[in-house]
């Protein structure tokens, strides 16, 4: 990257080559206003705030799209510009409905900003008074045109990535209005995901969000918090806005990175909502069919008592949320195993986790990392996606791959039950029962290997096999679904080396493993052979995080035990019916820890809202259980991260693994 | 020498900006040693005498409240315009994305709570209704103006202190609001 | 090959054939055949000749007889009396005011001072048949491009041709040729701009409706220097004429292999293809055209990046405009410096004028550059109709300005049109007199723009809106002169805010009839009069009692009935109820009516 040096408003500052004006000056800290530009969108230059003058023009150029040249002069803040900006902010205040004193957007509206940064006291040009559309058809997003300055942020960021493209034009000039698909309005839209990605970079009140419109201002917000989102397991970078204590809206953070800042429609909405719900709060122990509340000494005696008893005769299970932290798995991991010697420990949704760490085995054998980071699949030329729901699974890795396939000219194709979940853009798919899937990957990796398709009954087969052959850098995304036997997880790992689908990073898949940190689960807690609802039980430990619904196998596994102890802060129904002694625990805002995320990196969680009340985490309390139960609390050594990370030998260096008999 | 005389009228107003202005609390008591305040809502003169400084507060909304604001700018050398009403149209710009008809008629018939069977519709012996809430420079010229809802007492009392300084003041930008 | 003793060219450019020359055309057909002339006379449906208001116009060779507003009616005895007989038609030949009847061509003043380049074939050749474009040298300087010259040597001969960007913008071709030539990419695009959407303006049209081929020719000889193997031309919707004949003519170029894979067996390929724009003018900008061809929003985009290094996807493009286009071959042929030594000094060569407005003859011209406006409205236009007075000329349409009696001296050039504050643009140009209302110009030229507005930036988007609204309540009576500060303020900013050229030039109207008739905005102002009687709120009709003869044709024809009188009162206007219409003006036959 060749440096050069340019000369902004007098003040002299270097750059490389390739970068606008105003992404010079503003490492600089020059100000330019803007009011379109948004990193990590591709400019548009088209509200003409940042507009400079550079000496030897005579036009004047957008900041945000022109490059910067070494000795360029630029001037920023001439009285001139000034003036013109003041002008068009001028227009569009009389343009359109921009009356502030009842918009829930006042305070945090860029428009008003800059107006009010340029001395506007006064509209000197007619108000059109013309009475716009407000779309309320959605039910979480509210698209109200009256306010609209046509900046097209919402259209950028949903057109470039979240890849679904749902907004954009219709018409033109002064009838330019931003419509949904092809002239629907928002509710009524065929690909909207819900994410809220328009609501976060609308510089007006045009798109908000109903649930949290009124909530707070980001202005007026206590605090905002860097985290993560632990709801699935890529872990997206995540600001919380917290007011008195409750989260009042949750944005990602990550403008520049691939993801662009982007959440989906459960970590927008699900999070905010969680500081609002009853929380358990004292110790409870059950008595008959009802509770009473306990001592914490009390409970966690009577708990440690029913745990020592149970893992004496080799009767003691417990079952963790997958969206513990780093650091509560490898306590647990060093609990349960080296201290206790408990043979039945798990995860929900330990069976799909199960068959991940089984199906990979045979190259984290080989020293390997068997996937790669999610972002990986824009990279890509070719995603192939097998039994899987990435809107569902892992919604922000369903935008990477709508935005290769569509605007990165990538191809697209799919192998499950029930067609493609992307619907529209999908060059190859292939709908087949899912007892058919193993003998389908293992003909297409030989296909791949040899060249040779005859064994292949079908042409989309064929054409994906040649497809995969061609690819210079395939991605396969797998499944849960594919988990469920691991040998088809390891067949596509082999069909993935095979293709010559590797990153310096791991071999390219990418595993839709359900929750927040089910990577390091996987390495920790997950038991190698399946035991729940197999075993009789005296005692069940169970920790989870309230978030997500539980399964109905580990609710059976909790009514057949004989005796449940169950740590959670929500009072959520059947899960707290389900326990003999209940603890509260610190919900997913309250406590920091680490996440190994599909984004390939360890991310840090950081308390958003401290606790209200006394609470103890899964250290304090196993501290106290093991003293009670006479054991010590072996320190690990797993560092469930760097062991899911790390790859010894080079990816490219995979072998192909041959399958196991059942 | 005469202490500067200040009159106040609110039109299509809620007068918040009034209650703004009286925010300036205990300095009141300065300001008056330096003003002479006559005609305003609360004083209640019959007339708009001869001043030298005028505030309007509120929007333009009928005939009477033009001619109230015509009168304000042949009585006064300096004209004011307190929030946004004023200065922007405000929150009675609501209803000029209706036609006046659909206004009037939704006061006094549509309206669940209302009680008007023979669906009276009042206009013969009030105010007739401008077919637009306005700003008040859309019929008279304002010198001074003052943006929001309502503007920060401390923002009204700094431009009062600049224009008996001898200055015809704008609002610098961070004293100024919209809401 | 049959050869003809005499051919008869019937104009089929947009004015005749609108005016009925097909129809003719066919009428001529049937009667040389009824004289049994089919194997000594041929009928030629051509393209424009330019003098579209004498149109339908027939020519007959080898005399070069001009006829005039030629009927199907008059085609028998032009049939009988010239082709049979060999005798003139005189009644159908161009009469002059003050001349006899002129029988040639060459003769008439519409045509002497005309030096017809792009427009050479226009109305010699059958627009569809490539055989006789060939015959007058056409792709004579393809050949000699591909045969004898580097790509180098024709970007050379058009840098000294001094060509410049004919579409309006008037950059130097040769050098915008070099950009493209000079940068990286195995595919590279030529582009030709045929989505001429100036209202009123038919230049490209004429053009590519009357010699396709000189267009196609000039874009391989462009693609070959700059290196491009793909092309299109991308020519509005409502040309449908024009796109038949461009699709024809790429046929028949390429079924004789001057299109295509390897070219005259050179090894150098061009494909072109045509594409279709769908009613937009700011797809005329070349950002937004390419956005239109990749298949998007017809939305310009900040420049930089250039086509020449980035344009369609991505990959170097050139692209340049019709008439452009189509002066290469003759430049290739005759030489660069034939061309630089028409015109001045930085403007050289032609350019095509529609000439348009109160002028006698309107109709397509095409002018060395440097010739005076005076020139071309008086002596090729034949002065303004029935004997009015000189008012202005808007030269570039919306985009551009208007001159005004003081500037009828200036030769004709990029740099003394930017001088005055006017842009040469494609080429209209609208002769208006003392009955035109220069506010109502600027009106006509603004709501055009203004609705032609792709909305993406906000200076155009929302301040071509408010100027429109300000010249309405100028033209209203209703104006300050504060609002004509606000006004001029405006158009200054939208001017250099404006991200494209639509927005740009969309106040140039504006700005130039302010700085010419300053004086005009002020009556409507101040006197809240239009002198020139247009502005309707402004006029006012009275009937002067004296002068009234009572016969009540005014109130029959007033279509809100505000006119009141009998036989024995004299008429009278209700002046509140009437909407000034100026019907009863018109229709009074005693001139008894007064306009004010």
């Amino acid at each position: 990257m060749s440096e050069i040096t340019l000369t902004i408003d007098g003040k002299e500052c270097k750059g490389n080559a390739g970068d606008t004006i105003l992404q010079v000056a503003q490492k600089h800290d020059i100000y330019i206003p803007t009011l379109c530009y948004l990193e990590g969108l591709s400019p548009m230059g088209s509200c003409r705030m940042c507009v400079v003058e550079v000496e030897g023009s005579n036009k004047l150029l957008t900041s945000c799209t022109t490059p910067a040249q070494d000795g360029m002069v630029v001037f920023s803040k001439t009285e001139k510009l000034f003036n013109y900006r003041k002008q068009i902010l001028e227009l569009l205040f009389a343009g359109r409905n921009h009356f502030c004193m009842f918009c829930s957007q006042s305070g945090d509206c860029e428009l008003q900003r800059l107006a009010i940064e340029h001395g506007m006291d006064s509209v000197r040009y007619p108000y059109l008074y013309h009475d716009f559309d407000n779309d309320a058809t959605s039910e979480h997003l509210q698209m109200d045109h009256n306010r609209c300055i046509l900046c097209g942020r919402c259209i950028r960021v949903c057109a470039e990535k979240v890849g679904a493209h749902t907004l954009d034009l219709e018409q033109r000039g002064w009838n330019a209005k931003v419509i949904s698909d092809l002239g629907e309005m928002l509710g009524n839209s065929e690909t909207c995901v819900s994410c809220g990605a328009c609501a976060q970079v609308c510089p007006t009140g045009t798109i908000t969000l109903r649930e949290f419109v009124y909530r707070g201002r980001r202005n007026d917000c206590d605090e905002v918090v860097e985290s993560i989102c632990p709801l699935c397991s890529m872990g997206c970078e995540i600001k919380g806005y917290v007011r008195t204590g409750s989260l009042a809206r949750v944005e990602g953070s990550n403008l520049e990175g691939p993801d662009g800042g982007q959440l989906c429609h459960k970590g927008r909405w699900w999070l905010p909502e969680s500081t609002e719900r009853e929380r358990v709060s004292v110790p409870m122990i059950r008595e008959g069919s009802t509770f009473r509340e306990a001592s914490w000494e009390e409970a966690l005696e009577l708990a440690a008592g029913k745990l020592k008893a149970a893992n004496s005769k080799g009767r003691a299970g417990a079952i963790v949320s997958g969206m513990s932290t780093d650091e509560e798995l490898t306590m647990l991991n060093s609990v349960f195993k080296s201290s206790m010697n408990m043979e039945y420990m798990d995860c929900f949704s330990g069976n799909v986790l199960r068959g991940f760490k089984k199906g990979f085995k045979p190259f984290t054998e080989q020293g390997i990392r068997p996937f790669t980071a999610a972002h990986n699949i824009l990279e890509s030329d070719l995603v192939l996606t097998l039994e899987a729901d990435p809107q569902e699974e892992a919604p922000v890795s369903a935008s990477y791959v709508r935005v290769n396939t569509v605007r990165n000219g990538g191809k697209l194709a799919n192998i499950s039950t029930g067609g493609t979940p992307f619907k529209g853009i999908t060059d190859v798919d292939l709908n087949i029962g899912s007892e058919d899937v193993l003998d389908l990957l293992t003909k297409l990796v030989e296909a791949v290997k040899t060249g040779k398709s005859e064994t292949l009954e079908n042409a989309d087969a064929e054409r994906l096999a040649i497809m995969l052959k061609d690819a210079e850098k395939p991605v396969i995304v797998l499944g849960g679904q594919l988990a469920d036997d691991a040998r088809k997880v390891t067949q596509a790992v082999n069909l993935a080396i095979v293709s010559g689908g590797t990153f310096d990073d791991g071999i390219a898949t990418v595993p839709m493993v359900r929750s927040g940190n089910s990577l390091a689960a996987l390495n920790t807690v997950v038991s190698d052979e399946p035991w729940v609802n197999e075993v009789d039980l005296d005692c069940l430990f169970v920790s989870s995080t309230g978030l997500v619904p539980e399964t109905p196998e580990s609710l059976e596994a909790m009514s057949m035990s004989r005796f449940c102890i169950i740590q959670t802060p929500y009072m959520v129904n059947p899960l707290v019916n389900m326990a003999d002694v209940l603890l509260p625990a610190p919900a997913w805002y309250e406590r920091s820890g680490h996440f190994c995320t599909l984004e390939g990196e360890r991310r840090k969680i950081n308390v958003l809202v401290p606790p209200k009340t006394e609470l103890k985490g899964l250290s304090e309390i196993f501290g106290t259980i093991t003293e009670k139960m006479g054991l010590p609390m072996n320190s690990s050594d797993v560092r469930p991260c760097e062991n899911i990370y790390t790859s010894k030998v080079s990816p490219d260096k995979a072998r192909t693994a041959v399958l196991e008999e059942v | 020498m005469s202490k500067p005389k200040v009159a106040t009228v609110w039109l299509e107003a809620c007068a918040g900006c009034h209650m703004s202005f009286l925010d300036i609390d205990e300095r009141i008591v300065d300001l008056l040693d330096k003003v002479e305040l006559t005609s305003t809502p609360i004083t209640d003169f019959k007339e708009i005498p001869k001043v030298d400084v005028g505030v309007i507060s509120g929007a333009l909304g009928n005939d009477e409240e033009v001619e109230i604001a015509e009168k304000m700018r042949e009585q006064c050398k300096i004209l004011i315009g307190w929030g946004d009403c004023a200065v922007f149209g405000g929150i009675n710009s609501m209803r000029n994305f209706m036609k006046p008809e659909d206004v009037l008629r939704e006061a006094y018939t549509d309206t669940v709570s209302t009680v008007n069977p023979e669906g009276v519709i009042p206009g013969e012996n009030i105010p007739h209704l401008l077919e637009k809430a306005v700003p008040v420079d859309y019929k008279v010229k304002v010198d001074v103006y003052i943006p929001g809802c309502p503007p920060d007492a401390d923002t009204i009392l700094y431009v009062f202190e600049e224009i008996l300084q001898g200055r015809i003041p704008k609002v610098p930008s961070d004293m100024m609001r919209y809401d | 090959m049959p050869i003809y003793r005499s051919h008869v060219l019937v104009c089929g450019g947009t004015g005749c054939a609108s005016s009925g020359s097909n129809e003719v055309m066919d009428t001529f057909k049937e009667e040389i055949s009824s004289l049994g002339l089919e194997e000594e006379v041929l009928v030629v449906p051509t393209g424009c000749h330019g003098m579209c208001e004498m149109g339908p116009i027939v020519v007959v060779y080898p005399e070069g007889t001009f006829y005039c507003r030629v009927t199907p009616e008059d085609v028998k005895e032009i049939a009988e009396e010239h082709l049979y007989k060999g005798r003139v038609v005189e009644r159908l030949l161009y009469q002059a005011e003050e001349a006899p009847s002129i029988p040639n061509y060459k003769e008439i003043p519409f045509y002497g001072k005309q030096e017809r380049v792009a427009l050479s074939n226009c109305g010699y050749i059958n627009p569809d048949n490539i055989e006789e474009y060939i015959a007058r040298d056409g792709y004579a300087g393809l050949a000699k491009v591909l045969t004898e010259m580097k790509p180098e040597d024709v970007i050379e001969e058009i840098k000294t041709s001094g060509l410049r960007g004919r579409g309006g913008g008037g950059f130097p071709t040769g050098l915008k040729w070099s950009f493209c030539a000079r940068a990286q990419g195995d595919l590279k695009y030529i582009i030709c701009n045929a989505d001429e959407g100036d209202p009123g303006a038919f230049m490209d049209r004429s053009i590519l409706e009357g010699d396709p081929h000189t267009v196609l020719e000039g874009m391989l000889i462009g693609a070959y220097a700059m290196g491009a193997s793909e092309g299109y031309i991308y020519c509005r919707a409502e040309y449908p004429l024009a796109i038949k004949r461009l699709k024809n003519a790429i046929k028949q170029a390429e079924e004789y292999g001057l299109m295509g894979e390897d070219i005259m067996g050179s090894g150098f390929s061009l494909h072109l293809h045509v594409k279709e724009g769908a009613g937009a003018f700011v797809c005329g900008e070349e950002t937004a055209l390419m956005a239109s061809i990749e298949g998007r929003r017809g939305m310009p985009r900040p420049r930089p990046p250039f086509p020449a290094n980035k344009g369609l996807w991505d990959k170097p493009t050139n692209i340049n405009n019709v008439e452009t286009w189509a002066n290469v071959p003759h430049i290739i042929r005759r030489g660069g410096s034939w061309f630089a030594s028409m015109g001045t000094e930085k403007s050289k060569g032609t350019k095509v004028f529609a000439l348009t407005g109160k002028v006698n003859h309107t109709g397509l011209v095409e002018v060395p550059m440097g010739i005076t406006l005076r020139e071309i409205v008086f002596d090729i236009g034949g002065g303004i109709l029935n004997g009015k007075k000189f008012k202005a000329v808007q030269i570039g349409g919306p985009s551009g300005g208007c001159l005004t009696e003081e500037h009828l001296d200036l030769p004709v050039s990029y740099e003394s049109l930017a001088e005055v504050g006017a842009i040469m643009g494609s080429g209209g140009l609208v002769v208006m007199d003392e009955d035109n209302c220069m506010i109502d110009v600027a009106k006509f030229f603004l709501e055009f723009t203004q609705k032609e507005s792709c909305g993406k930036c906000s200076p155009c988007r929302e301040g071509t809106k408010q100027m429109l609204l300000l010249l309405n309540k100028i033209s209203d009576g209703n104006g300050t002169m504060e609002d004509l500060q606000t006004l001029e303020d405006l158009a200054r900013m939208v001017k250099d805010m404006s991200l494209c050229g639509l927005g740009q030039t969309a106040p140039n109207p504006i700005l130039t009839t302010l700085r010419y008739f300053r004086d005009e905005y002020v009556a409507h102002i101040k006197d809240k009069k239009c002198f020139a009687g247009v502005c309707t709120k402004l006029v006012s009709y009275t009937i002067d009692p004296e002068k009234c003869k009572k016969c009540g044709l005014c109130a029959k024809n007033c279509p809100v009935n505000c006119i009141s009188g009998d036989r024995q009162t004299p008429y009278f206007i209700d002046q509140e109820a009437c909407i000034k219409c100026g019907n009863c003006y018109e229709k009074c036959p005693f001139g008894a009516i007064d306009k004010e």
